[in-house]
């Protein structure tokens, strides 16, 4: 690999002995992927910092870059933890799973990461349009390819955290043009609305296209909807990025496929809405305020659910809606910031069966958490469960 | 290096269905400890670099990981756990390796024994 005076100095140890070996990691992996070069990189955002999904050994991998004074040199943000600071006990932790979550914390903190705990950073710093990013979150990755036309590749977690530590990243996949390019036609016959048939379109995308980016054509989703779509297809598939547009060229195109309705139905099949689950979760990617006053409209007109909405969210959202959090509370919907379902310890609070309208949550959720996962929009969840 | 093949016939997300106390591949009920893993690639979370670094801390990573398709997170989870890993430019080859087949990793070449 070819690098700039600046990276060799890093390599000699310049910078010290962290950035000297988290650069060598970033190397490494770009060599393996067959990048010739480095790039500089506007911001990092780390996923794999909550107790639940990275344990003992993640929290190792944290304290040994404190311990060799590792700092992050560009501004870094980071993914929900196991908790809501402001209420850790809600979803009944232990003792000790706090203690190391707090302690994953102090090393963030001392590592110079902000301490956002959210999956959704575009919310609160939007990337701006061709800037390089080594982000982690494959939903966040997605989105940021997909929608801000920010480019980043889907870096795994510990490594978006050693190339914020020297600034680079790898030149390979979504930072290189040619790459960024829709190779597969995907034409959607199916009139879709909302987010669950979205995250439904996301699956099976991720599912048939192999690899290839998608020209995803016949679809016009709203904000809430690509989101959703984003969602799914990093967490059923390994791609970082979509296409969506009816009038797109498509020169490069090798191959075309078909989405029918029934392939959304067989998706949405493998969880069924039987009307069991003790709660319903939402905020998974975290829920924008747009999402939450949604929600609100619904819970005035509809009334409350029977069983409780948790509302996954930033603390930054979370913050801005103090005036109706209150009158969400007394409809039984109530706002969880810093966490979510799938990191969280949604086992340990006793949760045997929920629903949710986020599709990626429903194929984490009995995998991390041990839950069945019934698949409903939260509108006909409050139509079928509310008193009124 | 040499050992013996485990095989995944399917994506799999390391974060989910690996366990990394145990290296369980919990989609086919057998441990990856030790074995050359072979799959056609991996899909979903970033957090699944962390499960590869997980299970060498917990020593039970595989030997290696032999993938036809590259994602960045399972190539920085091989890189940060120091397990091999290799490509398999023959995607056909796939479907006629099996589970329990002793193999060797040569110089980024796998050479498998049929029984």
């Amino acid at each position: 690999m070819k690098l700039a005076a600046f990276e060799e100095n890093i390599l000699k140890g310049e910078l010290g002995e962290a950035a000297r070996k988290a650069l060598e990691a970033v190397i490494a992996v770009g060599e393996a992927l067959g990048a010739d070069r480095l790039v500089e990189i506007h911001s990092a955002h780390i996923s794999g910092i909550s107790y639940t999904t990275i344990g003992d050994p993640g929290l190792k991998f944290f304290e040994k870059l404190v311990e060799q004074g590792a700092r992050v040199s560009v501004p870094t943000t980071c993914n929900p933890i196991g908790f809501d600071m402001s209420d850790p006990y809600l979803l009944n932790p232990d003792e000790k799973y706090v203690e190391k979550q707090m302690k994953i914390i102090s090393c963030l903190k001392r590592l110079g990461v902000k301490l956002t705990f959210t999956c959704t950073p575009y919310y609160i710093q939007c990337p701006p349009k061709g800037s390089h990013l080594a982000w982690g979150e494959s939903s966040a990755v997605a989105y940021a390819n997909t929608v801000l036309e920010a480019w980043t590749n889907r870096e795994g977690g510990p490594l978006a955290l050693l190339a914020a530590i020297v600034g680079r990243t790898y030149y390979y996949g979504m930072h290189v043009p040619e790459q960024r390019e829709a190779k597969i036609e995907v034409t959607v016959q199916a009139k879709l609305e909302g987010v669950t048939s979205y995250g439904a379109l996301g699956a099976v995308v991720a599912e048939v296209v192999e690899g290839a980016i998608p020209l995803i054509k016949g679809v016009r989703p709203g904000h809430e909807e690509v989101k959703a779509l984003c969602a799914s297809i990093g967490a059923y598939g390994d791609l970082p990025r979509v296409v969506i547009a009816d009038q797109a060229r498509t020169k490069n195109v090798e191959r075309r496929v078909e989405v029918k309705g029934s392939d959304i139905k067989n998706v949405l099949g493998r969880h069924c809405w039987t009307g069991r689950a003790e709660a319903f979760w939402t905020g998974c990617p975290h829920a924008s305020r747009e999402k939450v006053f949604e929600i609100f409209r619904i819970v005035e007109r509809l009334g409350a659910p029977r069983a409780p909405v948790f509302v996954c969210t930033s603390r930054y959202v979370k913050k801005s809606l103090k005036s109706i959090e209150e009158k969400l509370r007394r409809k039984n919907v109530y706002l969880v910031a810093d966490t979510c379902m799938v990191v969280s310890t949604l086992r340990s609070a006793g949760f045997k069966v929920v629903a949710t309208d986020s599709l990626k949550a429903a194929m984490y959720l009995p995998k991390l958490q041990g839950v069945e996962v019934e698949v409903i929009e939260l509108r006909d969840y409050i139509k079928s469960t509310s008193a009124s | 290096m040499q050992g013996e093949l485990l095989v995944v016939g399917q994506h799999i997300s390391p974060l989910g269905d690996i366990d990394p106390s145990t290296g369980e591949v919990k989609p086919l009920g057998a441990t990856l400890k030790d074995k050359l893993l072979v799959m056609p690639g991996m899909k979903g979370s970033t957090v699944g670099a962390y499960t590869l670094f997980a299970l060498r801390e917990n020593n039970v990573a595989p030997k290696a990981v032999i993938t036809v398709r590259l994602d960045p997170i399972l190539v920085a989870g091989c890189v940060l756990a120091n397990i091999s890993l290799a490509k398999l430019e023959d995607k056909e080859a796939l479907s006629e390796l099996r589970s329990g087949y002793r193999a060797q990793l040569r110089r980024g070449a796998l050479v498998v024994e049929y029984p």
